[in-house]
């Protein structure tokens, strides 16, 4: 992995493409809906940056294999 | 710039005349409050001054001396809070407008309780970025903390109030919280003693919350001696026993944490480890994962946290907090509980670290204070946003929950600071460790004038 990929995780619907790659939209107002979140349309561009930044922290954590033993930390004890 | 450095412990010194009948409390707590008014203008550390019930507490203080009851160890001892701990008679406020209308707390943090009980005094809440979910203490509805060694940089966040007024010489201790980095990275950026308990060790009790998996509230002082007295109050018991130097083995992390940092603090952790006399290299596995996998935990946390408030007022919030905490609250659950069983992985691999080695020496930023009107840092060659990567070297350890002392090296300039991070409940190494680095010279914290410090006429 490079060092750039290790902390900038790639920011999808931020450059490139954009809309021509459903993965690198994040489908950012059917997400809120789902929720019961209204986004007000002044917030939506800081809001998708966001959405962009936390899948790009998600696809380095999500592609990480883990044993299907290793329980989540919910009740953590450092 | 007057510097003055305190080897006693500038509260513990305080307390210790208080006691004596050298100092009434009632003149230590009106001079402090004086000071802030008259200095604070330059670094906007204090969001609310408590002074009535301050003045109130100090004389009950004063009247236990003078009755010959104990007022306890730290009688008499100004201190700050982050506005994120409940103090009994005051709106919490966290540092948002969001809150404003709560009503005032009916009574104090756990930690605060303890702590007053000790006879030390809240005299002012103290400036955090929004909902502590920052590292710059940046804040739209209270204006940015300026650092005191040079007022044209941040203080660091998200309890830029809490060190910025150690630093400044206000307060001779305050208290902060730290989810990501947030004690640490002040404390390293304005050249104070902070630390980061082990994460479920102290009380949260009255404390409003950012991640509940991450949250730790911690003290900043600007001596080890007063740091280390404070926080034994804080955790409810008296100081543990500290271990020889001897008997304390030192590593420094190698790869993820060598990277990126400045020369100086190379230079720093070089002398250091050179005066410990040790010289091995550890590297965790995985760093970037648990950098990562500490971000989406504290925004899926954070952003459900909010979820209802942001549903009904999102515009009350801060814009760099509001569009951070919704992307938050729309993660996948899926991503948060692969965040969660990675961090049961990412503790398997810290402990077998921590069994070749006590304590472990890190870097806490990549370097000095970034200047406000250029938020930025450095990092593989790449200018990168400050307030989104000044955590970089702290995200990881918050991820393991292990505890943190972030101790000041006694570097010309700006303040520069390592972490010495401790196995779980291994803060005694961690003191000792400071201690010693303080006596060698190679750690200090060098507020500026400490108004505290006058005695009474």
């Amino acid at each position: 992995m490079s060092s750039a990929a290790r902390l900038s995780p790639s920011a999808p619907g931020l450059s490139g493409t954009g809309g021509h790659d459903d993965r690198k939209v994040p489908p950012v107002a059917d997400m809120a809906r789902i929720i019961g979140l209204s986004i007000p349309v002044a917030c939506m561009p800081d809001v998708v940056a966001n959405t962009a930044l936390l899948h790009g922290y998600a696809d380095l954590v999500g592609s990480f294999v883990l044993p299907d033993d290793c329980e989540p930390a919910y009740e953590y004890v450092p | 710039m007057t510097m003055q450095g305190h080897k006693a412990g500038a509260a513990l010194a305080i307390a210790a005349d208080v006691r004596a009948g050298h100092r009434s409390a009632v003149s230590v707590v009106t001079d402090v409050i004086a000071d802030i008014e008259a200095r604070d203008t330059r670094f906007n550390s204090v969001t609310r001054i408590l002074g009535p019930a301050a003045v109130a507490q100090a004389e009950e203080v004063d009247k236990a001396i003078a009755a010959g009851r104990d007022p306890g160890p730290l009688a008499g001892v100004p201190f700050g809070v982050k506005d994120l701990f409940d103090v009994r008679g005051e709106v919490t406020t966290a540092g948002s407008i969001v809150l404003r209308d709560n009503l005032p707390a009916t009574r104090d943090a756990v930690v605060v309780e303890r702590l007053r009980a000790a006879g030390a005094v809240p005299v002012a809440t103290l400036n955090m970025d929004e909902f502590a979910y920052g590292f710059s203490t940046e804040n739209a509805h209270t204006g940015t903390t300026r650092n005191p060694h040079d007022t044209a940089r941040l203080a660091g966040g998200s309890s830029g109030g809490s060190a910025a007024s150690v630093a400044a010489g206000l307060l001779p201790f305050t208290l902060g919280s730290d989810t990501n980095g947030s004690i640490r990275i002040p404390s390293s950026l304005c050249g104070v003693w902070g630390l980061k308990p082990t994460y479920g060790q102290m009380p949260l009790g009255g404390v409003y919350p950012f991640v509940a998996s991450l949250d730790v509230v911690g003290p900043m002082a600007d001596t080890v001696e007063d740091l280390r007295a404070v926080y034994a109050i804080m955790a409810g018991g008296a100081p543990v026993g500290e271990p020889d130097m001897g008997d304390v083995r030192v590593a420094r992390l190698g790869g993820w944490f060598a990277d990126n940092i400045s020369t100086e603090l190379r230079a720093g952790i070089d002398a250091v480890m050179a005066h410990l006399g040790q010289d091995r290299v550890i590297e965790l596995p995985e760093v970037a994962r648990a950098r990562a996998s500490a971000f989406l935990i504290s925004a899926a946390e954070g952003g459900n946290l909010h979820l209802p408030r942001l549903r009904r007022r999102s515009m009350q919030y801060d814009p760099a907090t509001r569009g951070r905490l919704m992307a938050g609250a729309m993660l996948p659950a899926a991503t948060f509980v692969q965040a969660q069983r990675f961090r049961r992985w990412f503790r398997d691999h810290v402990h077998a670290a921590l069994a070749q080695a006590d304590v472990l020496v890190a870097p806490t930023t990549v370097g000095v204070a970034p200047r406000i009107d250029q938020p930025s840092i450095v990092v593989d060659g790449k200018t990168v946003s400050a307030r989104a990567n000044l955590g970089i070297f702290t995200q990881p350890v918050s991820l393991a929950g292990l505890p943190v002392l972030a101790a000041p090296l006694a570097v010309d300039g700006l303040p520069l600071g390592i972490q010495l991070i401790g196995a779980p409940g291994g803060e005694a190494k961690l003191f000792a460790v400071a201690a010693e680095l303080q006596r060698a010279g190679l750690a200090a914290c060098r507020p500026l004038e400490a108004g505290y410090a006058r005695k009474d006429s």
